[in-house]
């Protein structure tokens, strides 16, 4: 039987939807492939041919949920003074959405947003979930959130790298943070956006170096 | 750097290196300090703690901070003094690892700074530079600390939200807001974190002050240092502080001359502070607008009206009395704003307090009494020139509560007397004092200073006799 791209597009959608409810409902540390199989009604080694682990699939979910986080940003954001105010916002947004995974966010985005990105493997039409996928969408958020202050000063792969650090630094310490509303959180991504916002400013300008 | 911050400054011990070919200055020695501390595995370091101890009031107040345990050790010889010296080392390398943030120090400087072994005109000097160092915080933040506390956005919770603060405040900032019933209030709001942070460093301060409980006044030290920290435990919560604003409030209700902001419990949590918003100028402005004779004494009658008010109906001390917390309103009314620094008396220490002004009032048995107890000495423990220097300051205190009438608190002469009465007493080092007189020094010493700057002449006696009346029954 031949499996049109609709039917596998569907089917994908129908696994991160499940993923979703459980994660939702559960936590995603009892959430096992053969439940989501079930609750998508899709044969449990079916599943694999779309999600090649249970962190694949976390992962995905991860994807999803950035992908409204930078949405809620666009929306709500009355931009602020500076790259710092709205990347906050960002970031603020971004830990907003992916609270159903604040136990495993940290780890599985550890394993794609920081690995350097490798241009030439890069699948534009990728479906959510693919790693390098989930990193070219989360960055091209930073990277149009930074460039709206300095409209044609497009951060390098570099200053993108450090904030990849950064935020996934603060998202493993949000997992373990015990202050009250997560406050330490919130003061660590101000410092931490705050420290890119001003790699930004000391970026050096390429056009300025060019001129002899 | 002015010549009270340079003496601070020399304070230092040189031995703040323990190389010290490779720092011979103490300012040398606080930046490898604040190098070293760089280097400790936290979070960001780098980042908070250059910024930190590299900006001149926090090590104005290390100095200060050198300066106050160094008058402790006055009377140690040869190995103890380098011993405790070396304690002393320690801790300041602690003040220098404290705050993640540069707000912590600030508050952290702020009250090291408030002890009482300054002098005035020190300490304000002080007190303005290191005021208003909170992080600042943009909207998104603000926002994000609204929405923890109060369960929704800003602009959800509130009619109306000034996305741009009005004001500074302690470990915050302050928000024009409009509640939904159309009243304009005032947000504070709190930076995340910042709180426990300072009380976790101030912990760690005592206990790096731990060994030299055994030093002259060492037991001293450390109650004063318990006491700063239980201060401000209660002072970095905004709750405690709508409870202090409360009480304030109702023991002034009677003077129409008065106002203490309403607090809306409702919009606030312990990072966010929602009051009534007043409308006025503070002293700056108020003396540019050239007010007559007149005019500053009725402001200066308000501010101590509303002082004496506080301290013997309320048993409160308003220990944070500078010129930003006082506002001029238009209507005419005296508002008071911030009561995030109050000491509460219990009942231990208004017997002390009894003691106090019996001793200021009585003279005779109850000087003997009142000071031995102020200043927790054995009769005789005290020398002859600690005493007559304590009893000058007393007597400077004291002094427009014995004048018959309106007295001169802007006389060029008063309050610089109280200076140098204070200088005497440090000088002399008759410094030992229970906790407690810090704050209500703290309280006394800032109001003459703003009544000083108003130029206010006010019948002292009168108020003093009809608001403590019956105070100590």
């Amino acid at each position: 039987v031949r499996v049109t791209l609709e039917v596998k597009r569907r089917t994908h959608a129908r696994l991160v939807e499940a993923v979703e409810s459980l994660v939702k409902a559960r936590g995603f540390d009892s959430v096992t492939t053969r439940d989501v199989a079930a609750a998508a009604g899709v044969g449990h080694g079916t599943l694999f041919n779309y999600f090649s682990s249970r962190e694949a699939l976390g992962l995905a979910l991860c994807d999803v949920f950035l992908a409204r986080a930078a949405a809620d940003a666009a929306r709500t954001s009355r931009h602020g003074e500076g790259p710092a105010e709205d990347l906050f916002a960002l970031g603020a947004a971004s830990l907003r959405r992916l609270r159903p995974l604040r136990d495993a966010a940290g780890t599985l985005l550890a394993g794609v947003l920081l690995i350097p990105e490798d241009a030439g493997a890069l699948d534009p039409d990728a479906p959510p979930g693919q790693p390098l996928g989930v990193r070219r969408r989360f960055l091209d958020a930073v990277r149009s959130t930074a460039a709206r202050h300095r409209p044609g000063h497009e951060p390098d792969a570099a200053t993108l790298h450090l904030y990849a650090s950064l935020f996934v630094g603060v998202v493993t310490s949000w997992s373990r943070d015990a202050s009250p509303h997560q406050e330490d959180t919130l003061a660590l991504l101000d410092q931490a956006t705050r420290l890119f916002a001003a790699a930004l400013d000391d970026a050096p300008d390429r056009h300025e170096e060019e001129t002899p | 750097v002015n010549p009270a911050a340079a003496r601070a400054l020399e304070a230092l011990p040189q031995g703040l290196d323990p190389e010290p070919t490779a720092a011979s200055t103490p300012r040398a020695a606080l930046a490898r300090a604040a190098e070293e501390a760089s280097h400790a595995p936290m979070p960001l370091g780098r980042l908070r703690r250059g910024w930190i101890l590299g900006t001149l009031p926090p090590r104005i107040a290390a100095g200060y901070f050198a300066a106050w345990i160094r008058s402790s050790l006055a009377d140690d010889e040869g190995r103890e003094r380098a011993r405790h010296e070396a304690h002393l080392t320690a801790a300041l390398r602690c003040l220098g690892t404290m705050t993640y943030l540069r707000g912590a120090v600030a508050k952290a400087g702020q009250l090291l700074a408030a002890w009482p072994t300054l002098v005035p005109d020190e300490f304000a000097e002080t007190l303005a530079a290191l005021h208003f160092e909170a992080p600042p915080m943009h909207y998104a933040l603000v926002s994000e600390v609204v929405r923890a506390e109060l369960g929704g956005e800003p602009d959800a919770v509130f009619a109306e939200f000034d996305r741009v603060p009005f004001a500074a405040a302690s470990l915050g900032q302050v928000h024009r807001a409009r509640r939904r019933d159309g009243e304009e209030v005032a947000v504070k709001v709190q930076y995340p974190g910042i709180a426990r942070t300072i009380r976790s460093d101030l912990a760690n301060l005592s206990l790096a002050l731990l060994p030299m409980r055994f030093t002259r006044d060492g037991d001293l030290l450390r109650e004063q240092l318990d006491d700063v920290a239980a201060t401000l435990a209660r002072e970095t919560d905004y709750e405690q502080e709508a409870a202090f604003q409360e009480r304030a409030r109702e023991s002034l209700a009677d003077l129409d001359e008065i106002v203490v902001p309403r607090v809306h419990r409702d919009l606030s949590s312990p990072r966010v502070l929602t009051m009534e918003r007043l409308h006025g100028t503070h002293l700056r402005a108020f003396l540019a607008g050239r007010p007559s004779q007149d005019e500053r004494d009725a402001r200066g009658r308000q501010v101590m009206h509303a002082v004496f008010r506080l301290y013997y109906g309320a048993r409160l001390a308003y220990a944070d009395p500078h010129p930003g917390n006082f506002l001029f309103l238009d209507d005419g009314r005296l508002g008071l704003l911030d009561f995030g620094c109050c000491r509460a008396f219990d009942a231990e220490d208004w017997a002390l307090l009894e003691l106090m002004e019996d001793a200021l009032r009585v003279d005779g048995d109850a000087w003997t009494r009142g000071l031995l107890a102020t200043t927790r000495t054995e009769p005789g423990a005290l020398r002859p020139e600690q005493e007559r220097a304590i009893r000058a300051l007393a007597d400077w205190m004291w002094e427009p509560l014995r004048h018959e009438g309106p007295f001169d608190l802007g006389s060029p002469d008063y309050f610089p007397r109280g200076v140098s009465a204070l200088r005497d007493v440090l000088r002399t080092r008759a410094t030992r004092s229970a906790p407690l007189f810090t704050w209500v020094q703290r309280s006394l010493l800032g109001v003459r200073a703003m009544t000083y700057q108003l130029g206010s002449r006010v019948d002292m006696r009168a108020l003093h006799r009809r608001e403590s009346e019956g105070a100590f029954a």
